[in-house]
């Protein structure tokens, strides 16, 4: 329950202008210079901040200096503070998912070993290599291929809200939006069977925070002598991971639930300490 | 590694990211996306 309010909390965090998704207008004020810390559509009608992996795409693919140090430093920080625990509390896209996967399906508790080393090839190839090496001829700017192929967050939150509000923008959706709009509805459907594959699989953004796990601040503890080792917070992981091996995971979101799942209290939210 | 050399090594590598988000402030960066002038990325509500 306190997790869920936190994802609420947060998403209200990320998109305080709620009142655009009706007028159909996007926020353009100061605040979108910041960047918000989970995965977040810059052109959702009601977003505050700017999505941290467009915003570093834009710089791969733009005409001046290509690596933005405000952004790379900004994800940096966050991942050496939190790791994944953005994702498994802050993230947008990460609550959306969650809720499509309270929906009665049939649910497949799947590791992804191999597969989840994609989302790694996506950041290299679709963030940083495509945009900044495929370019156009006249203008010189590159293509952003993560938001415009890829990406269901901008699908979702700003291309469905504002075609139902927006006539303008609704008759500039062309095959693109098609496109946009089979992935995100593939996606929706894989995360009503498959605990948070687009984080798991596909997102950059979880592949930048996956890679602080091991050294985040914030992180789940192990105390093993309060351990009974009765495998109830592995069972309870809808990742596959083993808690008491993998609590530093780069997969691991801190969802918490083999905190819960825990009779003897030994895994617990915290820092830094002997027990990892 | 002992807890304190993690933590420092977790410390080095958050204040190395705050600098590194300073040094770009300072030179004017920031996270704003413009696409023909206006504060938008149309290809990712699909247009484009």
């Amino acid at each position: 329950m306190k997790r869920l309010l936190a994802q609420i909390g947060f998403f209200v965090l990320h998109n305080p202008y709620l009142q655009n998704f009706f007028s159909g207008r996007i926020y353009d004020g100061k605040l979108k210079g910041f960047c918000a810390p989970g995965l977040n559509c810059y052109s959702c009608p009601a977003a505050a901040f700017s999505c941290p992996i467009g915003s570093l795409q834009n710089f791969f693919r733009g005409t001046g200096h290509n690596i933005s140090l405000f952004v790379t430093g900004f994800l940096i920080a966050m991942g050496a503070a939190f790791g994944r625990f953005v994702c498994g509390f802050a993230c947008p896209m990460g609550f959306l998912q969650d809720l499509i996967y309270k929906a009665p399906t049939p649910k497949f508790r799947v590791r992804l070993r191999k597969l989840s080393y994609f989302k790694y090839i996506v950041l290299a190839a679709f963030v940083i290599i495509l945009p900044f090496s495929v370019r156009d001829y006249l203008s010189g700017l590159g293509y952003p291929w993560f938001c415009a192929y890829i990406c269901p967050s901008g699908t979702i939150f700003g291309a469905w809200p504002l075609l139902a509000a927006n006539d303008f923008i609704r008759g500039m959706l062309g095959a693109l939006f098609n496109i946009k709009t089979a992935v995100a509805i593939g996606l929706i459907t894989m995360a009503l069977f498959i605990n948070r594959f687009f984080c798991r699989v596909l997102c950059p953004l979880g592949a930048i925070y996956a890679m602080f796990n091991k050294i985040s601040f914030v992180r789940i503890n192990h105390d093993k002598p309060a351990c009974a080792n009765c495998a109830k917070c592995s069972e309870s992981c809808n990742l596959r991971l083993d808690p008491v091996k993998e609590s530093s995971h780069p997969d691991c979101m801190r969802c918490g639930n083999c905190v819960r799942a825990c009779g003897e209290k030994a895994l617990k939210y915290g820092t830094i300490n002997k027990s990892n | 590694m002992s807890v304190r050399k993690r933590t420092l090594v977790t410390a080095a590598v958050f204040v190395f990211g705050l600098l590194l988000a300073a040094a770009g402030a300072r030179a004017g960066e920031n996270a704003v996306i413009r696409d023909k002038g206006a504060v938008i990325c149309l290809e990712c509500i699909g247009i484009g």
